[in-house]
């Protein structure tokens, strides 16, 4: 029993650690080439798709962008929508995206299937207003795009990555308090009116934090509008990525409440199993959050 | 039960494990690549790239904001410098093994930006010095951007092309030997038989 609680949360170290890692703290390196290993056949393929499609949505977005300039064919903005939310799925995917915090958040917590859906949706809303609002604001403020991409401008970055540690932090002082009090405290969490809104502050921070920095491609659609005098369609294509996205993240926060509902029932047969499990997940949860906040700012500053 | 369980939870640990966000391609590019012969001899490839459109519209946008259809003055000298501090650690995606060594690319010479149709194309050469007979040296090029944060592909009509005079002909084969994006994607490779 110690050893699965102590197992799960070596888990949710090395995710951090390699959360680390992989967050662009390196760029890889000419070394790193042909080290790399070939995913099986099935997997490949699966992948390649991917690829493909994108690429081809990315091409058949930007004809049907201009067709909606010219007017000239009624059906392109819904066959753009439709691409655009597609993309959006596939995209989200992917990865990155912030889907390690949002795991981590639902591992680390109790919670109903409904947030799991909900954070998915805040997350992506965040992602889609960030597109518009920033794009939009750099348009009228500097009569330019940006050099590199919006999840380069420090304040932007600093914004996103210090919400996540934030959160990581606060949830890591209540693991910590819970478990200093004997970690019986709050094996069945009933949401009372404080803790539901604790909870949703938390959770609407968590999803400002991950959605803050904005998806590329929703940029360089918002930017492809702007120059072409579409803003509305563009913002409306944007909101598709964005619902797109939020159904795959939302898919993965909802994985990650039914996860930890099997793994806690499983354990709580044992005697307090639960308790010491569920303390476990939250603090490993915590610990993760915070690593990948401390780490993604560290490296931005 | 507990099977699905665990599987769901693998499944979701897999998916959910943090990765470069860099990685995930956002920009595309239709490559082509020619390679110049001197006695039979390479002497250099020259390279040319053609941005998707919604990139294109974007570094318009940037670097010819008065939509002259030309990019020159400060916005080219501008252009060129964010691209050679992009590419720089990326050997400019253009991965030349010459005798099973990698040559480096630091910089690309007499790199050129147009803007063609509504698309964006850059130029530059990637000098072989000294110039290399592939007839006793394997030749091999293969373009792409290892971090995938860029799609490079070969263009579909005639992307591999020859100047000059040499026997040797090119062939464009899947590099299985080479997995990038995680494993799941085998770059095109352009090989140079000259039997």
């Amino acid at each position: 029993m110690r050893a699965a609680s102590l197992l799960l949360l070596l888990i949710a170290l090395l995710f951090g650690a390699a959360g680390a890692q992989a967050q662009g703290l390196s760029a890889p390196r000419p070394a790193d080439e042909g080290t790399a290993m070939a995913a099986p056949g099935p997997i490949a393929r699966v992948g390649q798709a991917m690829l493909e499609f994108q690429r081809k949505a990315n091409a058949e977005i930007a004809v049907r962008m201009r067709a909606i300039r010219d007017h000239s064919s009624p059906a392109a903005f819904w066959v753009a929508l439709g691409l655009a939310f597609l993309y959006g799925v596939l995209h989200a995917a992917g990865p990155g995206h912030g889907k390690a915090v949002v795991v981590s958040y639902f591992l680390a917590r109790e919670a109903r299937i409904g947030r799991g859906l909900r954070m998915g949706a805040q997350i992506a809303f965040f992602h889609v207003i960030s597109a518009i609002v920033i794009v939009s604001l750099a348009d009228l403020l500097l009569r330019r795009s940006f050099g590199g991409m919006p999840g380069e401008i420090p304040a932007v970055r600093i914004a996103s990555y210090g919400a996540i540690l934030l959160i990581g932090l606060i949830m890591l002082v209540q693991a910590v308090r819970r478990a200093m009090s004997g970690g019986h405290g709050h094996h069945h969490h009933h949401h009372h009116d404080g803790c539901a809104r604790g909870h949703g502050a938390h959770q609407g921070l968590l999803a400002f934090g991950v959605g803050l920095i904005p998806c590329t491609g929703a940029v360089l659609v918002m930017l492809y509008a702007l120059a072409n005098g579409i803003v509305l369609a563009g913002a409306a294509l944007v909101a598709a990525i964005g619902v797109g996205m939020a159904a795959t993240m939302a898919g993965l926060g909802l994985l990650a409440v039914v996860a930890r509902r099997f793994v806690t029932r499983m354990f709580a047969r044992h005697q307090d199993g639960g308790g010491r499990l569920g303390l476990a997940l939250e603090i490993g949860g915590a610990l993760v959050i915070t690593l990948l906040g401390a780490l993604l700012l560290a490296a931005s500053l | 039960m507990r099977r699905i369980g665990f599987l769901l939870s693998f499944i979701l640990l897999t998916c959910a494990a943090p990765a470069p966000a860099r990685s995930h391609p956002h920009i595309w590019i239709d490559a082509v690549a020619t390679l110049v012969f001197a006695e039979s001899k390479l002497t250099e490839v020259r390279i040319q790239w053609t941005f998707d459109d919604l990139f294109s519209s974007a570094l318009r946008d940037q670097f010819d904001p008065n939509k002259t259809g030309k990019f020159d003055g400060k916005a080219l000298a501008d252009l060129k410098a964010d691209a050679a501090n992009g590419l720089k650690d990326f050997n400019w995606f253009t991965h030349l093994i010459v005798g099973g060594k990698k040559l480096t690319v630091a910089e690309g010479k007499d790199f050129s930006a147009a803007i063609e149709g509504d698309r964006v194309v850059y130029r530059f050469i990637v000098p072989v010095s000294p110039p290399v007979d592939p007839a006793a040296t394997p030749v091999t090029l293969s373009l792409y951007d290892q971090s995938f944060y860029i799609d490079v592909a070969l263009a579909k009509e005639n992307p591999v092309r020859i100047e000059g005079t040499t026997p040797c002909k090119t062939k464009i084969v899947t590099d299985k030997g080479n997995p990038l994006y995680y494993g799941m994607f085998f770059p095109q490779r352009i090989d140079l038989t000259c039997k």
